[in-house]
C-alpha cells in the first residue's frame, strides 16, 4: 500500500496531508479533518449524502480518492456559511422545514449551489432533475424543493 | 478493501510500461464510479491502480479525419457540454444525459462506461448505432476495431493484458441523417435500464428509408444491433406497415433474460413497442431537431 503526499484546498484553507492510496476523500474529510457534516450514507455513489464540491461541481466524495484530490479546491457544508450568516439556501431550508433527520441535508445543499450556480431560474423539473442523485430517506423532498425553489426565485447570489 | 498502490502515469509511455512491470495485477482508474464499487465489495481487488482519468492522450474531443473522436476519459457532464456532441452525435449526448445522476455523470467516463461491459451501459446503444470504433493502445502499438467486436459478454472485452482504451471514433453522420435515444427504466433517473434503444435513419429523396441502424440494450449478452429489422427497413418506404413489421422484428432478434428489473417475455415487448415509436420518431421529425427526448 503506497502513501501519497498531498496537498488540497478545503473550504479555502490549504492542507499537506500523507495519506494512503485507499483513503477516499470522504474518510479524508471526516476522520482527518474532522469535517462531519459531509455524510456517509451508502459509500457506493448511489445516496449523495456526501456530496461536495470539487472545483466547483458536485461529485460523491465517496467515490473519489483522497489522492486524487491534489491541487482540487473541495468545499463542503462547512465552508459555505460568512461566519456566523448562514448561507442563503441554510436559511430556506430553515424557512421552510426542508431538514427532518438532516442526513442528506449537506448533499443535498452543496448538490444546490452547484445547479443554482449553474441555472440561476430553474424549472420545478430541473430542480427534482437535479435532486435526482440525493436520496432523502425521511422523503421530504416537496419542502427540498420549495426551499430551493425560493432561493431561485429571491435572486440572492449563492 | 485490500490495500492497492496508486500511479497516475504522467504519460500514455509510462502507463503502457507501468501496465507491463505490472504483469496483469493493475487496473485502471478513470471515473472511479464503477470500480470504487466493486472493490469495496470484494469482487475486484487490483494490486495497482493506474489513474488515467487526466490523461491527457484520452480527454479530447476532436472532428478529424471523418470522425468524431472521444478520448476514453471523457466524462459523461462533458459529453452532455459539447457543441460537437451535440452537432455530430446528438443521440450521444442524450445518452450520457440518461445515465445517472448529475454527482455520477461529473466523474463516470465514455471508456469506463464501454470496458465496464454491461449490457445495460447507457451510452453504447448510441455508439453501435453510429458504427463507432475503438482506438486501442498496448503492448503491440495502436489498432482499431469495431465497438461490437470490442464487446464478447457481461463484462467480458477483447481488450488483451496491458492493452488500453484511448478513444472512440465515430464516423461522421452524412447530411440529412437522423438520430435517437431512448431509455426506458424503472425510474426516469438513476436507474439502470430496462432496456435502452438507439436508432440512426437517413431517407432518400424518393422517401424511402436509405440505411437503418437500431442498437438494444440490456437484451442480449452484450448491446446489440438489430440486424434483421434494420436490413427489412433499407429500401423501403417508411410506411406504418413497414415500420410495425421491422419493430416487430427487433423484437424476435433480441434474446432478453430475466432479472430483477424485468422479465424476458417484458422486454421483449418494451422493445418491439419501443422500436416502433424510435422508428416512427426518426421517420417523422427532420435532421435538425433529432437528437431524442426521454420516455
Amino acid at each position: 500500500m503506497s502513501t501519497h503526499q498531498l496537498t488540497l484546498t478545503v473550504n479555502g484553507e490549504q492542507h499537506h496531508l500523507q495519506v494512503d492510496a485507499q483513503r477516499s476523500l470522504l474518510d479524508l474529510l471526516r476522520e482527518e479533518l474532522g469535517l462531519t457534516g459531509t455524510k456517509k450514507g451508502c459509500n457506493a455513489g448511489d445516496c449523495g449524502a456526501c456530496t461536495v464540491l470539487m472545483d466547483g461541481a458536485p461529485v460523491n466524495a465517496c467515490l473519489v480518492l483522497a489522492v486524487q484530490t491534489g491541487g482540487r479546491e473541495i468545499t463542503t457544508i462547512e465552508g459555505i456559511a460568512s461566519g456566523d450568516k448562514l448561507h442563503p439556501l441554510q436559511e430556506a431550508f430553515i424557512e421552510h422545514g426542508a431538514a427532518q433527520c438532516g442526513f442528506c441535508t449537506p448533499g443535498v445543499i452543496m448538490n444546490s449551489i452547484a445547479l443554482l450556480r449553474e441555472t440561476r431560474q430553474p424549472t420545478r423539473a430541473e430542480i427534482q432533475e437535479a435532486l435526482s442523485g440525493n436520496l432523502c430517506r425521511c422523503t421530504g423532498y416537496f419542502q427540498i424543493i420549495d426551499a430551493i425553489a425560493a432561493v431561485a426565485a429571491s435572486g440572492e447570489p449563492v | 478493501m485490500i490495500p492497492f498502490d496508486y500511479l497516475k502515469p504522467a504519460t500514455l509511455e509510462d502507463l503502457l510500461e507501468g501496465l507491463r512491470s505490472a504483469n496483469g495485477e493493475g487496473a485502471l482508474l478513470a471515473g472511479g464510479t464503477d470500480l470504487h464499487v466493486k472493490m469495496r465489495l470484494g469482487l475486484k481487488s487490483p494490486r495497482l491502480l493506474f489513474d488515467i482519468s487526466e490523461l491527457a492522450a484520452a480527454r479530447n474531443i476532436v472532428e478529424a479525419e471523418g470522425s468524431l473522436r472521444i478520448g476514453a476519459c471523457v466524462t459523461m457532464s462533458e459529453l452532455m457540454a459539447s457543441p460537437l456532441v451535440a452537432r455530430l452525435a446528438p443521440s450521444l449526448a442524450e445518452a450520457a444525459r440518461s445515465m445517472s445522476c448529475r454527482q455520477i455523470r461529473n466523474r463516470a467516463t465514455l471508456g469506463g462506461n464501454i470496458v465496464t461491459a454491461s449490457p445495460a451501459a447507457d451510452s453504447v446503444p448510441a455508439l453501435l448505432a453510429a458504427d463507432a470504433r475503438a482506438l486501442i493502445v498496448g503492448p503491440g502499438g495502436l489498432r482499431e476495431l469495431a465497438l461490437a467486436e470490442l464487446l464478447l459478454g457481461p463484462g467480458r472485452t477483447a481488450l488483451g493484458p496491458g492493452e488500453v482504451l484511448l478513444e472512440v471514433l465515430l464516423p461522421l453522420p452524412e447530411a440529412g441523417h437522423r438520430s435517437l435515444y431512448f431509455k426506458v427504466g424503472r425510474r426516469r433517473a438513476q436507474a439502470i435500464s430496462v432496456i435502452s434503444l438507439a436508432g440512426g435513419l437517413s431517407l432518400a429523396a424518393d422517401g424511402r428509408i436509405g440505411s437503418a441502424r437500431i442498437a438494444l440494450g440490456a437484451v442480449a449478452p452484450t448491446v446489440m444491433r438489430a440486424r434483421q429489422a434494420e436490413r427489412f427497413l433499407e429500401g423501403e418506404l417508411p410506411s406504418a406497415v413497414n415500420l410495425a413489421a421491422a419493430a416487430a422484428l427487433a423484437g424476435e432478434e433480441c434474446s432478453p433474460i430475466t432479472d430483477v428489473r424485468a422479465s424476458g417475455a417484458g422486454r421483449r415487448l418494451l422493445v418491439e413497442a419501443w422500436t416502433h415509436r424510435l422508428l416512427q420518431q426518426l421517420c417523422a421529425t427532420s435532421g435538425d431537431d433529432a437528437g431524442g427526448n426521454r420516455p
